[in-house]
C-alpha cells in the first residue's frame, strides 16, 4: 500500500475512534445501564396542549370544609379558605355560581362571627347583673340570627343549583360527587341546628329561664384499631367529653365507614362497641368516622380515622393433565387454603378461554373443576387455564392461579391439514415445471456429451474420430455462416463461442444455437471423446436453426 | 477529482458544524431552546450566563446567583464548589422536583428533601391536577398564584423559611394511581423556601418547569421568580448551570464545539492557528515556485 494512503487511513481511523469514544460515551446502551440515578423521562408536559379536568368532589367539599370551620368556630381559617376560591378550578359552566356560592359563604362568616361576638358579650352583661344592656344586645344579636338563617338559606339553593348544573344529584349514591354533596348538605344542617340552639336559648334567656348563654363544646377520646377484616368484629371504645368531663348526658353516637353507618349506641361518658366492617367492601384504606351529634346546649363533634381493610391470603394448589383431547372435559383438580387452615365451601371457578366450570371446595379444602370445551378451531396447542378461588368468608381474599393445558383438537389438525394440501399442490408443480424446464433447455445436450465418461489421455487432443468431429464443427461453422448472414453480426477472432451466442441470441430463436455451441464447445477444447450421437444431435439442432431462421425472417 | 472530493468533504464538515451551531436545542431547560420545554425567555428577561462546568463559577459570587437544575448525578467535586461559593455569599437557586437535587441538600449539610413523589391538587390548577397552582405565596402579594408543571414538595423544612405553600386539598400521590388515597400524605407542602449557608442562600423549589417558555407567562411565574434572582440584589448576574441538565446529542455537540471555541480564544491557539494560516499559503507558492523553475 503506498505510504500516504497508509497514513491517511490511520488518521481516519484514529478520527473515528475519537468520534466513537466521544459518541459512545453517552448513547450506547451499556454505558446508559451504568450510570447510576438518571431518570431518562423529563416530567413536565407541553400546557397549552394539556387535557383540562375538573374534580367537582373536591370542589364540594371546599365549601363542606368552609362550612365546617363555621361550624367549628374557625372564622378565621373560613376566611383564609374562602379567599383563595378565585384560584380554583372550575367548570366553566358553574363558574359565576360558584363565585357566587364563595361570597355567600364569606357572608356567612362575617355574620356568625358577628352573631357570636353579640351573644359573647351578652353572656357577659348577664354575668354582671347588667340585664338591660344585655338585653339590648341579645335583640341585636337575634337579629343577626335572623340575618345568618337567610345567609344559610342562600348557601343551600347555591349548592342546590350547583349540584343541579353538574348532575350530581342525578348520580348513584356511592358517586363521590355524590358523596360530597350529601356531606356537604350535613354540615351545612348541622350548622342551621347550630344557630337554631342558640337562637332557642336566647328566647329562653329574654324570658328569664336560663341564664347563661354558653354553649359547651363536645370532644371525642376514642380509639379503634389501624387495620381490619372485613365481616370480622373489631372493637372501638373511648369516651365523649363535654366541658372538659366525660358527658353525663346521654349523646347518640354514630360510626360511619365512608359515609355507610356501620353501628351507633347511646353512650353516657364511655363507650365500647364492637363494629363489623361490611364484607362488600374492597381491600385498602378506609374512613372511619365517629359523630357525636348535638344534644341540647351540647355541640355535636365528628372525627375520622383510617381504617385499613385487609384479607387474608389464601393459598390454592392446582393440577391438570398435560394434555387433553377435543371431544372431551379437561379436568382440574386441587385444594386451597387460608391462614386459618382449609378453604371449606369456596366457589372455584375455571376458565378455558371462555369456557367456564364450576365447583366448591370440599371438607379438606379440595376441588375438582371440570371445564367442557366446544370443538372450536382455535382451540389447540398450549392453552391457559385460569382458575379463581372465591371464599365464603369475606376475610379471606380471593385468589387466582393458572395452569397450562396442550389441546390436541383432531378437527383443527384435519382442516389445518387439508388447507395446505392446495400449497404442497401448487409446490410440487412448481418443482415439476421447474425440472421440465431444465430438461428443456439442455437435459439431452448434457446426456450426449457424456461427461461422466472417462477421459482417453491415450489419444492426443481432437485426434478421436476426427471425422465425427470434423462435420460436427463443420456443422457448427455452417451455423455461424447462416446466423451472419442473417443478422449481420460477425463472428469476430476476438470472441468466443459462448460470447458469439450470446452477442446474436437477441436477434433470433437462441435455443438451438445454443445447444449447437454447447456441442462444439468440447469438440473442440474438450478431452472426451465426440460421439455419433454428438453429431446426430448437431444435426437436429442445425436444422432447427435453420428453422428458426426461415421463420423469423 | 482528489482535490474535488477533498474540497467537498471540507464543505460537508463545516455546513455540519454550522448546522449544529445554529439549530436550537430541544433539550429541557436549555437556554437555548426556545420551544415549550426550553428557557429561552427566561435566560434572555434575566440575562443568564450560561456554565458548562461549575469550576467556572465566580470566585467573589456576591451579587450573583446561580440556576441549577440537578438532572444528572452531582459529583463530589461539585458539591464542594457549590458549597465553597455559597460560603463566600453567592446565592445558589435550586430547582428541582425528580432529579438529583437531595445530593446538593444533604451536601450542603440541609435537612430539607424533595420529595420525589407527584404534588397533585385536584382543586387549585391549572387545568388538571398535574399543573398545581400554589395559592400561597409569601413573597408575592396577597392574591398571587404560581403554576407548576408535574412538581413534587419539599419536606423536613424545619429550618428553611417555606416562602411557598400549595393548598390543603393537595397530596402526594405516592402510588401513582391519582387518586388521594387516605395512606397519601394530605396538604398543604412546602414547594418553595431558602435558608442561609455561609454567607450565602440556598433557595429550593420543589419544580424547574415554572421557568420553562410555556410556563413563564402563567400565574405570576414570572413575578415569582423575578423575587427568587432579587436574593442576590437589584440587578443580580445570573448564571446557569449547564452541567447537570439533562442532555441530548445535539447538546453535547454544542458544547463541545463551545469548548472548541472557548480554546481557540486562548492565545497560543490562536498564534498557532494564524501562524498554520500564514505559513500554509506561503509553502504552496514556493512548492510552485520549485515547479516552475524545474519545467524551464
Amino acid at each position: 500500500m503506498d505510504v500516504r494512503l497508509r497514513w491517511r487511513v490511520l488518521g481516519a481511523a484514529a478520527l473515528a475512534a475519537v468520534a466513537f469514544v466521544y459518541v459512545g460515551k453517552s448513547t450506547l446502551p451499556w454505558h446508559a445501564r451504568s450510570v447510576q440515578g438518571l431518570k431518562p423521562p423529563i416530567p413536565h408536559e407541553d400546557p397549552s396542549v394539556v387535557r383540562v379536568d375538573h374534580d367537582v368532589a373536591t370542589l364540594l367539599q371546599f365549601f363542606g370544609d368552609a362550612y365546617a370551620y363555621n361550624l367549628a368556630q374557625q372564622y378565621m381559617n373560613a376566611r383564609s379558605l374562602t379567599s383563595v376560591l378565585r384560584h380554583a378550578s372550575i367548570p366553566e359552566n358553574v363558574r359565576g355560581l360558584v363565585g357566587r356560592i364563595g361570597a355567600f359563604v364569606q357572608d356567612l362568616t362575617v355574620g356568625m362571627e358577628e352573631a357570636e361576638d353579640a351573644v359573647a358579650r351578652a353572656q357577659a352583661l348577664l354575668r354582671a347583673n347588667r340585664r338591660a344592656e344585655a338585653t339590648a344586645l341579645l335583640t341585636q344579636a337575634g337579629q343577626l340570627l335572623r340575618r345568618d338563617e337567610i345567609l344559610l338559606g342562600n348557601n343551600r339553593e347555591g349548592l342546590r343549583r350547583l349540584g343541579d348544573s353538574l348532575g350530581i344529584l342525578g348520580l348513584p349514591s356511592t358517586a363521590p360527587e355524590r358523596q360530597s354533596f350529601a356531606r356537604v348538605e350535613r354540615t351545612l344542617g348541622d350548622l342551621d341546628a347550630r344557630e337554631r340552639r342558640i337562637a332557642g336559648l336566647l328566647a329562653q334567656v329574654k324570658k328569664g329561664k336560663v341564664a347563661d348563654l354558653k354553649l359547651t363544646s363536645t370532644s371525642l377520646q376514642w380509639s379503634a384499631p389501624a387495620r381490619g377484616y372485613p365481616g370480622m368484629p373489631f372493637v372501638v371504645s373511648g369516651a365523649v367529653v363535654t366541658g372538659g368531663a366525660y358527658s353525663d348526658q346521654p349523646r347518640h353516637l354514630v360510626f360511619t365507614l365512608d359515609g355507610r353507618v356501620i353501628g351507633d349506641l347511646l353512650s353516657r361518658g364511655r363507650f365500647r362497641v364492637e363494629l363489623i366492617p361490611p364484607g362488600d367492601f374492597p381491600s385498602g384504606y378506609h374512613a372511619l368516622t365517629l359523630l357525636a351529634k348535638p344534644e341540647g346546649r351540647y355541640a355535636g363533634v365528628s372525627e375520622t380515622r383510617a381504617l385499613e381493610l385487609v384479607r387474608f391470603p389464601i393459598s390454592v394448589r392446582i393440577s391438570t393433565a398435560p394434555t387433553a383431547w377435543l371431544p372431551g372435559s379437561v379436568v382440574v383438580t386441587g385444594d386451597a387454603h387460608s391462614r386459618s387452615g382449609a378453604l371449606r365451601g369456596a366457589e372455584v371457578e375455571a376458565y378455558l378461554g371462555n369456557v367456564r366450570g364450576v365447583a366448591w371446595s370440599g371438607p379438606g379444602g379440595t376441588f375438582k373443576v371440570a371445564i367442557t370445551p366446544p370443538v372450536t378451531l382455535g382451540l389447540m396447542g398450549p392453552q391457559p387455564i385460569k382458575v379463581r378461588v372465591l371464599p365464603v368468608e369475606p376475610r379471606d381474599a380471593p385468589v387466582e392461579a393458572e395452569a397450562s393445558v396442550f389441546m390436541v383438537n383432531p378437527l383443527s389438525i384435519g382442516l389445518t391439514s387439508v388447507a395446505f394440501v392446495p400449497l404442497i399442490a401448487v409446490y410440487a408443480r412448481g418443482r415439476r415445471r421447474k425440472r421440465e424446464k431444465e430438461a428443456g433447455e439442455v437435459p439431452d445436450v448434457h446426456e450426449i456429451l457424456n461427461v461422466d465418461a472417462p477421459l482417453n489421455k491415450d489419444v492426443p487432443f481432437k485426434a478421436t474420430l476426427p471425422s465425427v468431429s470434423g462435420d460436427l464443427l463443420d456443422l457448427y461453422r455452417d451455423g455461424v455462416r447462416r446466423i451472419e448472414q442473417r443478422t449481420g453480426v460477425p463472428f469476430q477472432p476476438y470472441l468466443t463461442l459462448r460470447e458469439y451466442q450470446k452477442a446474436v441470441s437477441s436477434s433470433l430463436n437462441g435455443h438451438a444455437f445454443a445447444q449447437m455451441t454447447a456441442l462444439a464447445e468440447p469438440a473442440l477444447y474438450s478431452r472426451r471423446p465426440v460421439t455419433e450421437e454428438m453429431l446426430g444431435a448437431m444435426r437436429r439442432f442445425r436444422q432447427d436453426l435453420e428453422e428458426g431462421l426461415k421463420a423469423h425472417a | 477529482m482528489r482535490r474535488l472530493l477533498a474540497g467537498a468533504a471540507i464543505a460537508a464538515v463545516c455546513v455540519g458544524v454550522l448546522t449544529v451551531w445554529l439549530y436550537p436545542s430541544r433539550a429541557d431547560f436549555r437556554p437555548t431552546n426556545p420551544y415549550w420545554n426550553g428557557l429561552s425567555d427566561a435566560a434572555g428577561e434575566w440575562r443568564m450566563t450560561s456554565l458548562p462546568s461549575l469550576d467556572l463559577l465566580p470566585r467573589a459570587p456576591g451579587g450573583t446567583a446561580v440556576v441549577i437544575i440537578p438532572y444528572r448525578p452531582v459529583g463530589g467535586a461539585d458539591i464542594m464548589r457549590i458549597r465553597r461559593y455559597l460560603e463566600d455569599g453567592g446565592v445558589v437557586v435550586l430547582l428541582d422536583d425528580f432529579g438529583t437535587g437531595n445530593q446538593i441538600l444533604e451536601g450542603v449539610g440541609l435537612s430539607a428533601r424533595f420529595a420525589g413523589s407527584p404534588l397533585l391538587d385536584p382543586l387549585f390548577n391549572y387545568k388538571n391536577q398535574r399543573l398545581p397552582k400554589i395559592p400561597y405565596v409569601f413573597i408575592l402579594p396577597v392574591g398571587s398564584a404560581v403554576i407548576l408543571n408535574h412538581a413534587t414538595a419539599l419536606t423536613k423544612t424545619s429550618g428553611m423559611t417555606v416562602v411557598a405553600q400549595s393548598s390543603r386539598y393537595s397530596f402526594l400521590d405516592r402510588n401513582g394511581n391519582g387518586r388521594a388515597d387516605p395512606s397519601e400524605p394530605r396538604g398543604p407542602f412546602a414547594v418553595a423556601g431558602w435558608t442561609r449557608v455561609g454567607r450565602g442562600v440556598l433557595f429550593a423549589a420543589s419544580d424547574p418547569s415554572f421557568l420553562i417558555n410555556s410556563m413563564i407567562g402563567l400565574g405570576d411565574n414570572r413575578r415569582f421568580a423575578r423575587q427568587v434572582f432579587r436574593l442576590a440584589g437589584e440587578h443580580p448576574r445570573i448564571f446557569l448551570d449547564e452541567a447537570h441538565l439533562p442532555a441530548e446529542m445535539l447538546d453535547r455537540t454544542k458544547a463541545v464545539l463551545q469548548s472548541a471555541r472557548t480554546a481557540i480564544g486562548y492565545p497560543v491557539a490562536l498564534l498557532t492557528i494564524l501562524l498554520a494560516g500564514a505559513v500554509a499559503p506561503l509553502a504552496m507558492m514556493l512548492r510552485r515556485w520549485d515547479t516552475d523553475a524545474g519545467l524551464h
